[in-house]
C-alpha cells in the first residue's frame, strides 16, 4: 500500500475512532458524575487570586457534600462575549465574576444576570456593605461586590530618598515637583503609568479628572478642567516624567515596570499589595491617589459577583457567593492572598487590615469614591478617554487636542446610549 | 557562476537570519528559567540564577493543555485532509466548460472565505452551533476549525492535483478503472507530498488556534495550549515567565512534529508550491 | 508556469523516482536526478510534457468519457456551507442590522445601510484603511522582495542552509501569542533592542510607543513572522526551475544576480503572484500580533481594519459596526484580488 493511501486511511480511521470516543476522552476539570457541579466563570490569572479561590472552594465542597465546584478561568477578552452568547443559548455557568464597571449595563440588558434582589434583601449581613457595592438596574439588584479594587500611588522610597523626598506627595503639584527632581537626577525614571488606548488607560487616568471635580457625566461642562488635566499629562510625557512607552502599557505592564525598580512612582491598584510585599527588592510606600485641585477621588473597581439568569443551581450559587466572597472570613482571606480591599465594614476593621500600613491609603480611598456612569455605552465612553490618554502620552495629540477628542467621544457615546448618565 | 564574494554574501545572510530567528527563541528559553522578580528586573540579561519556579507552576496545566490540543489538532487535521483531498482532486479535473465554471466559482469562493476575520465569525457560529445542538461539544469545535482551515488547505493542495498528468488517468481508464479507483490508486499516491504539507500546515494552525477553542469547547474542559497561553495575560497580572515556560512545554510536541515534517515541509514546497 | 509541471511529469512517469524530486535528496541534487531520468527513460521529461500540452489543446479528448466529479465536492460543500458560508451570510446580515449586547444571537432589526454610512463618516475608518494598506505594502516588500533575496541566498543545499531554514520554519510554526509576546519585550522601551542601542551609545527608540513608528514596528514583526513561509515557497519554486536554463545563462556569462533577475524571476511569476495574494490577505487579517504588541496604540496609530472591527465589536459591544467593518474589509480585499481571480479563471479555462 502506498504511503499516501495509508495517510488517507489513517486519517479516516482517526476521525472515526477519536470522534466516537470524543465525548469521554476530553479531559475535564469537573468531578465524577455522582457529584452535582457548580460552574464558576472568572478571569483571574494572578496566583494569589487563584489560590484564594481554590482554598474557599474546598471549604464550600466540605460544607455541601455532593457538590463539586468547576472553576473555569475564561481569558479576560473572551469573557463578556461568552456571557452574552450564553444568555441566549442557555449554556452558561452558575456563578459569574464579571468586569462590572464596564459590562454591567450590557449584561443586565442581555439577561445574563439573575435578579438577586430577593437573595440580597434576605441576606442578614447586607447592612455591613456600603451602597457602592450593590449594583442595581431599575431598582433591582444584579451584581454585588465583595471587595473593591481601587487606585493609589506607590512610591519607591529607595529612589525618592536619594532626592530628599521622604513623604509621599499628596497633590499633583507636589508630585510634579518630585518627578522633576528625579528626572533632573537622570538616574531613574519617573512615573509608571498605564496609558493603553482602551478602558485601562481611562481607568488609570480618570482619577486625575475626578479629583479635579470632573466625572464622565460632567465632562463636557468642564472643558477648562479637562483641558488643563490633559495638558498636565502631556507636559509630564514631554518632560519625560512618564515614558512614551506608557502609551501602550496596560496596568499589569505598568506595575511590572514599577516592580523592576527603575521608577520612582507607580499609579496602580491595591491588588498588587501582596506582590509588593513579597517580591519588591526596594522599600515600597503607598499613598492615596494625588489630588488635582479637589479631594482625592477614585472609582471603585473590581468584579461584580452574580448568578447566571438561566442557572439551574441558583440557590446553591447564592450559597457559594457567600462562602467564596461575601463572608467576613472570605473577605479577610482574599485581602491576605491578593490585596483586594474588603467591602464589609467588619472585615475592614479586622486587625489584619487595620495593622497593614500599606493597605491603609486604599482603605481610606473606599470612603470617597466616584459614581460610575449609568449608560449602556459606558464602554465606549471609557474607550474615548483611554484613546485620548494614549495619544497624549505618545505625542500623537497635544493636551488640547486630546481633551477635545475625549469630550467629543464621551458625548457621542452618551448620546448613542440614550443620553442617560447619572 | 558563484564567486567567492557570493559565498561570503550567503554566509552573511545566513548568519543574519539565524540571529534574527534564534534571538526570540533564546529569549523565550532564558526567561522561562527566570524567577518572578528576575524576569521583570533583568529581562535582557543572560546571567542569572536559573529557577524552575515557572515550570513548577505551569507544568500540570501545560500537560493537560497538550492533551486537549493533541486531540483537537489531530482530529481537525484528519478531517481537513479527508475533505480537502477529494475536493482538490475534483477541482483539478478538466471535464467540460461547465465544470470549469464550477471550478472558477469555487476557487473564488474559497478565497473570499479566507477574507473573513476570524474573531468576527464567532458570533455567527454561536447561532449555527446552537441550532445544531453542537455548542459546547468537541464535534462543534472540530467543525468550526475544519471550516476555518479547509479553504486554505484546498487551495494549497489543488496545484499538486493539477500537476498529475492526464495521461496517467487515461491509461487507468483504458485499463477499466473507475474514477474512484483511479483516485485511490493514482491521485492519492501522487498527492503524497501535498497532503503532507497540508497535514503539517493544518496541524500547526490548529495548535495555535484559541478563539474558537475558548468559545466552543465544553465548560470545564481543560483549555488547549493556546487557550492556556492566553489565560496568562489578564487584567491583574501577566506571568511572563509562566507564559514562556508554557511556551517551551507546549512547543515540545510541535517540535517533535516539526522534526518529523521539516524535511518534507521545506522541500515539499518545491514541487509546485502554492499555485 | 510550465516548468514545475514538466518536472513533475517526469517524476510521475518514471516510476524509479518514487519519492519525487526534492523529497529524498535535498535541493540541487533533484536537478541531477531529473536529468538522469530523462536520459534513462527515453527523455520522458520533455516528451510527456509535450504530451500533456497536446491534451491541453484538445479538451474534447476528455469530454467524451469523463463525468463531472460532483460527488467529490459533496462533503466539503456541506461542511463549508454550514460552517463557513452560512456564518458569512450571518455576518452580512449583522452588518445591516442593529446588533448590540441585548440581541447578540437573535432578534435583529434590519436597519439598512446605516452602519456603513456611520463608519464611512468616521476619520478612524479611513485612517485605519490607510494604515492597513501601508502595512500590506510593507509586507509585500518583505514577502516578495526580501524573501526572494533570502531564498536566492539559501539555494545551495548544505547543512547550514538546512539549519537556517529549520529555525525559521520553527519560529513560523509557533503560536502567534508566544512570538508576539516575545517581540513586545524585545521592542519595549527597555527591551533588548534599546539595551543594545544604549550599549553602543545611540539614542533610544520608541519602537512601539512612537506614534510615527509603532505601525512600522508592527510591520517588522509581522514580516518576521511571515518571512519563513515566503522563503520556503520561493525557494521551492526556484529549485524546480530546470537547471539547464540557469546554466545556459551562466555560460553566456551572466552573473548570479543577473540570472536571478532576468531568468529566474520571470519563471517565478505565478508563484509570486499567489504569494502576493496571500500576503494581502495576511495584511488585511492580521490581528493577534497588533493586539498583543500595541492594542492599536499609541492613540490609534497602529489600529488597522481588523483591530478596529475587533474593538468595536468586543470592547464597545457594537457588533453590527464590527461586522460592517469586516464586510468593508472583505470588499476591499476582494477588489484587490480581482486580478488574481481573473488569472485563476484563465488557468482553469486553459
Amino acid at each position: 500500500m502506498k504511503a499516501s493511501t495509508k495517510i488517507f486511511i489513517a486519517a479516516t480511521s482517526c476521525v472515526a475512532l477519536v470522534g466516537s470516543l470524543s465525548s469521554c476522552t476530553l479531559s475535564s476539570n469537573s468531578g465524577s458524575s455522582g457529584n452535582k457541579t457548580l460552574t464558576v466563570w472568572t478571569y483571574y490569572s494572578d496566583t494569589g487570586q487563584k489560590n484564594a479561590l481554590s482554598e474557599r472552594d474546598a471549604v464550600f465542597e466540605k460544607d455541601n457534600p455532593g457538590w463539586k465546584v468547576n472553576q473555569v478561568q475564561v481569558p479576560f477578552d473572551q469573557m463578556d462575549q461568552k456571557l452574552l452568547a450564553a444568555a441566549q443559548t442557555g449554556n452558561g455557568p452558575d456563578v459569574i465574576a464579571n468586569n462590572v464597571v464596564v459590562d454591567f449595563p450590557s449584561l443586565v440588558g442581555a439577561g445574563v444576570l439573575k435578579d438577586i434582589s430577593g437573595e440580597w434583601n434576605g441576606y442578614a449581613d447586607k447592612g455591613l456593605f456600603p451602597d457602592s457595592s450593590v449594583w442595581r438596574s431599575n431598582g433591582k439588584v444584579y451584581n454585588v461586590m465583595s471587595y473593591t479594587n481601587l487606585l493609589g500611588l506607590y512610591g519607591n522610597m529607595d529612589i525618592l530618598a536619594q532626592y530628599g523626598i521622604t513623604t509621599m506627595p499628596t497633590t499633583m503639584d507636589d508630585m510634579e515637583a518630585a518627578l522633576a527632581k528625579v528626572q533632573a537626577g537622570g538616574k531613574y525614571q519617573g512615573l509608571a503609568e498605564a496609558g493603553a488606548p482602551q478602558v485601562e488607560g481611562a481607568w488609570l487616568f480618570m482619577p486625575w479628572l475626578l479629583s479635579a471635580g470632573v466625572n464622565y457625566c460632567s465632562l463636557s461642562s468642564h472643558a477648562d478642567r479637562v483641558t488643563a488635566t490633559y495638558r498636565r499629562i502631556a507636559a509630564w510625557a514631554k518632560n519625560g516624567y512618564i515614558p512614551q512607552a506608557a502609551a501602550t502599557w496596560d496596568q499589569a505592564t505598568a506595575w511590572q515596570k514599577f516592580m523592576a525598580g527603575d521608577y520612582a512612582f507607580g499609579l496602580n491598584g491595591n491588588w498588587n499589595l501582596r506582590d509588593a510585599k513579597t517580591n519588591a527588592t526596594f522599600t515600597v510606600t503607598t499613598a492615596q491617589f494625588p489630588t488635582n485641585g479637589g479631594p482625592s477621588v477614585v472609582f471603585p473597581g473590581g468584579e461584580g459577583l452574580g448568578i447566571f439568569a438561566k442557572s439551574k443551581n441558583a440557590e446553591m450559587a447564592w450559597k457559594y457567593l457567600q462562602t467564596q466572597w461575601l463572608s467576613k472570613d472570605a473577605q479577610v482571606r482574599n485581602f491576605q492572598t491578593s490585596g483586594s480591599v474588603p467591602f464589609r465594614s467588619d472585615a475592614t476593621s479586622d486587625a489584619t487590615l487595620a495593622q497593614d500600613a500599606a493597605a491603609l491609603p486604599f482603605l481610606k480611598a473606599t470612603t470617597n469614591v466616584a459614581a460610575w456612569p449609568h449608560n449602556p455605552k459606558t464602554a465606549d465612553m471609557q474607550i474615548s478617554i483611554g484613546k485620548a490618554v494614549s495619544a497624549t502620552i505618545s505625542g500623537q495629540q497635544t493636551g488640547e487636542e486630546a481633551a477635545q477628542s475625549a469630550m467629543a467621544g464621551v458625548a457621542a457615546a452618551q448620546k448613542a446610549g440614550g443620553g442617560g448618565c447619572e | 557562476m558563484k564567486s567567492s564574494g557570493h559565498k561570503a554574501g550567503e554566509t552573511i545572510v545566513k548568519i543574519l537570519l539565524i540571529l534574527t530567528y534564534t534571538t526570540p527563541l533564546a529569549w523565550i528559553i532564558l526567561n522561562s528559567l527566570k524567577s518572578d522578580s528576575d524576569v521583570l528586573t533583568k529581562p535582557n540579561t543572560v546571567i542569572f540564577t536559573p529557577s524552575f519556579e515557572a515550570y513548577n507552576t505551569v507544568f500540570l496545566d501545560g500537560v493537560g493543555a497538550i492533551f486537549t490540543s493533541l486531540q483537537v489538532s489531530l482530529l481537525v487535521t484528519a478531517a481537513v485532509l479527508l475533505l480537502a483531498t477529494p475536493t482538490a482532486y475534483a477541482l483539478a479535473t478538466k471535464v467540460s466548460h461547465g465544470w470549469n465554471r464550477v471550478v472558477t466559482a469555487t476557487l473564488t469562493l474559497l478565497l473570499i472565505l479566507q477574507l473573513v476575520p476570524q474573531p468576527m465569525t464567532v458570533i455567527p457560529l454561536y447561532s449555527v452551533l446552537a441550532t445544531w445542538g453542537l455548542l459546547g461539544t468537541l464535534p462543534g469545535l472540530i467543525l468550526a476549525d475544519v471550516a476555518l482551515f479547509l479553504p486554505f488547505a484546498i487551495m494549497l493542495l489543488r496545484p499538486f492535483a493539477v500537476s498529475v498528468p492526464t495521461a496517467v488517468y487515461e491509461a487507468a481508464e483504458i485499463d477499466g478503472a473507475s474514477r474512484w479507483r483511479a483516485f485511490l490508486s493514482i491521485t492519492l499516491p501522487m498527492l503524497r507530498n501535498g497532503m503532507f504539507i497540508v497535514l503539517s500546515f493544518v496541524f500547526i494552525a490548529a495548535w495555535g488556534e484559541f478563539v474558537y477553542a475558548i468559545n466552543f469547547l465544553p465548560h470545564g474542559t481543560v483549555f488547549p495550549v493556546s487557550g492556556v497561553l492566553a489565560q496568562q495575560i489578564s487584567v491583574y497580572s501577566v506571568g511572563w515567565n509562566r507564559l514562556m515556560a508554557l511556551a517551551v512545554i507546549t512547543c515540545l510536541p510541535l517540535l517533535a512534529v516539526f522534526m518529523f515534517a521539516q524535511k518534507r515541509l521545506v522541500h515539499g514546497l518545491s514541487l509546485g508550491a502554492v499555485k | 508556469m510550465l516548468q514545475p509541471r514538466r518536472k513533475l511529469v517526469g517524476a510521475a512517469v518514471n516510476s524509479t523516482l518514487t519519492l519525487g524530486p526534492g523529497s529524498r535528496c535535498s535541493s540541487r541534487c533533484s536537478s541531477s536526478s531529473s536529468s538522469s531520468s530523462s536520459s534513462s527513460s527515453s527523455s520522458s521529461s520533455s516528451s510527456s510534457s509535450r504530451l500533456s500540452l497536446v491534451r491541453l489543446r484538445h479538451p474534447q479528448n476528455r469530454n467524451r468519457v469523463q463525468q463531472a466529479p460532483w460527488l467529490y465536492l459533496v462533503a466539503t460543500g456541506a461542511a463549508l456551507t454550514g460552517f463557513a458560508l452560512y456564518p458569512l451570510f450571518v455576518l452580512f446580515r449583522m452588518s445591516v442590522s442593529d446588533v448590540g449586547p441585548t440581541n447578540l444571537l437573535s432578534g435583529w432589526n434590519v436597519i439598512g445601510t446605516q452602519n456603513f454610512t456611520d463608519i464611512l463618516a468616521t476619520a478612524d475608518f479611513w485612517m485605519s484603511l490607510n494604515r492597513t494598506f501601508g502595512l500590506t505594502a510593507a509586507l509585500l516588500i518583505s514577502s516578495l522582495g526580501i524573501a526572494f533575496f533570502c531564498a536566492s541566498m539559501l539555494l545551495t543545499a548544505s547543512r547550514s542552509t538546512n539549519i537556517v531554514l529549520g529555525v525559521m520554519v520553527f519560529c513560523w510554526a509557533m503560536p502567534p501569542i508566544v512570538t508576539s509576546s516575545v517581540w513586545k519585550f524585545l521592542l519595549d522601551n527597555d527591551g533588548l533592542f534599546n539595551s543594545a542601542l544604549k550599549a553602543v551609545g545611540l539614542p533610544l527608540v520608541g519602537w512601539l510607543s512612537s506614534p510615527n513608528l509603532a505601525i512600522w514596528s508592527v510591520a517588522i514583526v509581522l514580516a518576521w513572522a511571515g518571512l519563513p513561509f515566503s522563503v520556503m515557497v520561493i525557494r521551492g519554486a526556484m529549485l524546480s526551475i530546470s537547471p539547464e536554463i540557469t546554466e545556459a545563462a551562466a555560460i553566456d556569462g551572466a552573473g548570479f544576480w543577473r540570472t536571478q533577475f532576468s531568468i529566474v524571476f520571470p519563471q517565478l511569476r505565478p508563484t509570486l503572484w499567489i504569494l502576493a495574494v496571500l500576503t494581502v490577505l495576511y495584511g488585511f487579517k492580521s490581528f493577534d500580533f497588533i493586539y498583543v504588541l500595541t492594542k492599536g496604540g499609541p492613540g490609534t496609530t497602529s489600529s488597522t481594519l481588523p483591530v478596529l472591527a475587533y474593538f468595536s465589536a468586543f470592547n464597545g459591544f457594537n457588533w453590527s459596526i464590527g461586522a460592517a467593518i469586516a464586510v468593508l474589509t472583505i470588499i476591499v480585499v476582494a477588489i484587490v484580488a480581482i486580478p488574481y481571480m481573473r488569472s485563476v479563471r484563465k488557468e482553469v479555462a486553459e
